[in-house]
Formats: C-alpha cells, sequence, structure tokens
C-alpha cells in the first residue's frame, strides 16, 4: 500500500541514452562566471573550467570540480573514504553548459572514448586509470594510476584501459568504467 | 484574454481526470498534450517575474546562429555601436571613425520538470484536477528556474558596479527617486520596477501627506493588491522572497519600443509530454529558453535600508 505520508521517494535521472547502466545527475559547477561577473563583460555568457569529457568530483557544496587525484588521494588516505567520479558530457564550455552552469555527470557504468587523457605507453588493455592531478598539470583527465605518477599507496582508480586501448592514429583511449570502482 | 478554457462549475475535477486518463487510454496523446501545455504556457506566464520583465519571443530555426565548434545553437544580438556629433565651422568636418558595432550571445539551455510517474489505477483515486497538479509541481518549479537564473545575472550585473548601479534608502519616494535620477542620468528610460510582494507591502506605509489621502485610504480600504504603480512606475511584484531578494527592488529600462534591455528568446516554450507504457503514465513539461542582458548599465538596484 501507498502511504501518502511517508516522505520515500525517488530522487534520480533517466539514464542518458548512450549510458544507460550509468547514473547520471546533473552537478552545479563551482565558481562559475556570469556573463558580468568580470569587468568588460559583453552579457555574452562566459565558459568555465569544465570540459567535454572531463573527470569531476563534488565540493563539499556538492558542485562539480575538475577531480585531481593529488588532493583526493590525501583525502582517501586520512579518512579511508573514496570520492565520488564522474565524467562530464558537455562540461560547461559548451554553449548550453556556460549559459546553465550546469553539467550532465555519468558516474559508472559505461563506455567512453576520450581524448582527455595523458599519453603513457602504460595505458594497454586492462590497466587502470584515475583522474589526473595538479602536479603534472592533467586535472580533470585520465591518465594512468601508477604510484610513480601520484606519491601514494591507496591511488583511486576509476576506470580500465579497455579492449581497444590507446589508439595511437586516432588519438583515443577506450576507457571502461565499470559500476561501483 | 487567455484561450485557455475554463473548468465550469458543472464539470467535475474527476471528470477532468477521467477525460485526461481516457485520452491517454485512447491513444489520444498528442490532444491531451495540447490541452495541457496551453494551459502550463499560461501558468508559466502568470507565475516567472522575468517574463513581466522580458517579454519571451519565440525563435525559429532559421533565426538561430551557427557556429563552426558546437552544434548547439546560440543567437548573436548587435548593439549599437558608439557614435558622437560636433559642432564645426562651416569650412570643418566632423570626425572620422571605423565604427564597429558590438554584439553578445544569447545562449540556450533546457528547462525541464521532475518527470511524473505514476499507474493509471492510482491516478484514478485524484479528485483534483490533475492539470492542477501539474501547474503546481512543474509550472512553479521551471518559472522558479527563470527566475532564479534572470536574478543570479542582474545581482552579477549590480555587483560589478555598486557605486553607480545601487541607490540605498529607506522605502519612501525620495529612494526611488534617486534610483530613477541614476538611471536617467546614464540615458536610461525606467520601465519597470521589481520587487517582492512582501516589500511591496511597505506601500500600505506610506502616510496620506506624501501619497495624498485618496492613495492612503484605498490602501485602507482595498490593501495594495490594486496597486499596480509606485510613483508612476508599474510594478512587478513576486512572491518568490525565497529567489528574489526581500531588502532590494530592481527597476529596469523599457523592452519596448527600443530594447534599451535585453533579450529572452523561447526555441519551444512550455511543452507537456506524455507517454504510457501499460498502466504506467508519464508525463513531464520541457521547454527551451535563452536569456541574456545586453545593456547592463540598465538595471538599477534599490537596496532598502
Amino acid at each position: 500500500m501507498t502511504i501518502l505520508t511517508s516522505k520515500f521517494n525517488f530522487r534520480g535521472r533517466d539514464p542518458h541514452p548512450a549510458a544507460k547502466a550509468s547514473l547520471a545527475t546533473v552537478l552545479k559547477v563551482a565558481g562559475a562566471l556570469g556573463p558580468y561577473s568580470t569587468p568588460g563583460g559583453s552579457g555574452t555568457p562566459v565558459i568555465g573550467p569544465i570540459f567535454r569529457g572531463a573527470i569531476v568530483c563534488m565540493d563539499v557544496n556538492g558542485e562539480a570540480i575538475l577531480a585531481d587525484s593529488d588532493a583526493t588521494n590525501v583525502a582517501y588516505q586520512a579518512t579511508q573514504q573514496k570520492t565520488p567520479f564522474f565524467v562530464a558530457v558537455d562540461g560547461d564550455q559548451d554553449f548550453d553548459g556556460a549559459f546553465v552552469h550546469k553539467v550532465t555527470a555519468l558516474q559508472g557504468g559505461m563506455e567512453i572514448l576520450t581524448d582527455q587523457f595523458t599519453v603513457d605507453p602504460g595505458l594497454i588493455p586492462g590497466a587502470p586509470v584515475c583522474p589526473g592531478g595538479n602536479i603534472v598539470g592533467d586535472v580533470g583527465m585520465f591518465r594512468l594510476a601508477v604510484p610513480t605518477i601520484v606519491p601514494a599507496t591507496d591511488e583511486q582508480i576509476y576506470g580500465y584501459v579497455g579492449s581497444e586501448g590507446y589508439n595511437t592514429v586516432t588519438g583515443l583511449l577506450h576507457v571502461i568504467i565499470p559500476q561501483g570502482v | 484574454m487567455s484561450n485557455y478554457q475554463q473548468e465550469s462549475p458543472e464539470v467535475t475535477a474527476r471528470f477532468v481526470n477521467s477525460n485526461f486518463v481516457r485520452k491517454i487510454e485512447e491513444g489520444r496523446v498528442k490532444e491531451a498534450e495540447v490541452e495541457s501545455s496551453a494551459f502550463i504556457r499560461e501558468k508559466l506566464r502568470q507565475e516567472a517575474a522575468v517574463r513581466e520583465i522580458i517579454v519571451p519571443v519565440g525563435i525559429s530555426e532559421d533565426e538561430i546562429d551557427r557556429d563552426e565548434n558546437t552544434d548547439q545553437p546560440k543567437k548573436i544580438i548587435d548593439k549599437e555601436p558608439d557614435s558622437t556629433a560636433t559642432f564645426c565651422q562651416f569650412q570643418g568636418t566632423g570626425q572620422r571613425t571605423w565604427f564597429y558595432g558590438p554584439r553578445y550571445s544569447i545562449f540556450f539551455g533546457k528547462v525541464e520538470s521532475q518527470r511524473f510517474t505514476k499507474s493509471k489505477f492510482e491516478l484514478m483515486t485524484y479528485t483534483s484536477d490533475i492539470r492542477k497538479i501539474l501547474s503546481d509541481n512543474s509550472v512553479k518549479d521551471m518559472a522558479d528556474e527563470e527566475d532564479r537564473a534572470f536574478y543570479n545575472l542582474v545581482t552579477d550585473i549590480i555587483a560589478l558596479n555598486p557605486a553607480v548601479q545601487r541607490t540605498s534608502g529607506p522605502f519612501q519616494s525620495s529612494t526611488f527617486k534617486g534610483s530613477g535620477q541614476s538611471m536617467l542620468r546614464r540615458r536610461r528610460p525606467i520601465g519597470k520596477m521589481l520587487m517582492t510582494k512582501s516589500r511591496f507591502m511597505d506601500a500600505i506605509d506610506l502616510p496620506a501627506t506624501t501619497v495624498g489621502s485618496d492613495v492612503a485610504k484605498r490602501h485602507f480600504d482595498e490593501g495594495i493588491e490594486a496597486t499596480q504603480k509606485l510613483w508612476g512606475y508599474p510594478c512587478v511584484t513576486t512572491i518568490k522572497a525565497d529567489i528574489y531578494d526581500d531588502d532590494r527592488a530592481y527597476m529596469f529600462a523599457p523592452q519596448a519600443p527600443n530594447n534599451f534591455l535585453g533579450n529572452f528568446y523561447l526555441l519551444q516554450d512550455a511543452t507537456l509530454f506524455i507517454k504510457q507504457e501499460a498502466d504506467i503514465i508519464e508525463f513531464w513539461s520541457y521547454e527551451a529558453l535563452g536569456l541574456g542582458i545586453g545593456n547592463a548599465l540598465s538595471i538599477q538596484e534599490i537596496l532598502f535600508t
């Protein structure tokens, strides 16, 4: 029986048509600038920091920021709590993202081809990948998850290089992001 | 005059609901969508304060501008080029200039209500008009999103130039006068004001010595619902004190006849979509709009102290 006084309900979105197994959410972009936030604004919306295909996570306000392994690894080692990562579908650099300052973000359960990664010979099928970081300067991008790049023993893996691996001709990396990594 | 047909007292909500469900059952989804979309658009027009400040204009496919880097639409708006004139002697000439017309772009986004899902069997138990549920739950939320975007835009503009575009003072004629004078000194005409209804109620306190005994008496007898203007300026009021700051009012330049303010385009006005699979009925509303202020100096904020 449906009890109408109960507050229980669903909170979620229909899956992205191209990634139906992935949890889809919409996140506000942290620190997004309005068209007149800085002097000289013409009224045209200003693009934000999150590029298409970027790995993002939430800040303490639940707003999207580029995922930075250097920061999340430190947090993870301190609390043993993993940070949920997402892939921003269009980012806020395209017209609609720059206007609404929100990004559609997908979590695990999808396969993607991306050009947003740091090239590494270790990116072979099955190799783990994680978000980049400030130290190397690839924040929000995919990169090979190896302790020598990020000096942390508990690096948070986000996905794996897919069967197609790194295609040197197209410059694209096949990534599988299972649910619950 | 709205085209929406009002429900007559003889037609019960249950009848409306059964009609709604029956149309979906009979595959007449389009008819149910059109009927309800008209209702939603009318409600949205009443609910979104921004639509009273900047009247939305429908824009068609052949009016949007393309971009080589994306398949998302935009609309480029021309602004007036800066120019001057000068007195000179009969043998003199005016200054030569190569004129450049500045522009700005309107980008578009989608506002979508929650996607309501319900079993048709549960829907049969509703004795209130389903269309009212739609308006209460989806239209207000959509209108709020429009207003939130507009308010963020306006506060950004004021924050950048508060020394010029903010007038502070109590709710009295001198403050509104000062605000209007600031606009006029920038050669901006005054169109409408916007404030919350709760702030607008301060007009009740305006004494007969300043507004005249007729106005004071009317406010005493009828309240301020009948009052549409303050000192001659049309006032748009909104109940959304959670979106628009109760301590602030805004003066805007008019949108017509010359657009001194900005643009509000609708790629698609609010539309209801209905889908049924077996006994599960889904419905939601969505619209695609673009909003921009091209003339940042055409807004003056009044901060009530």
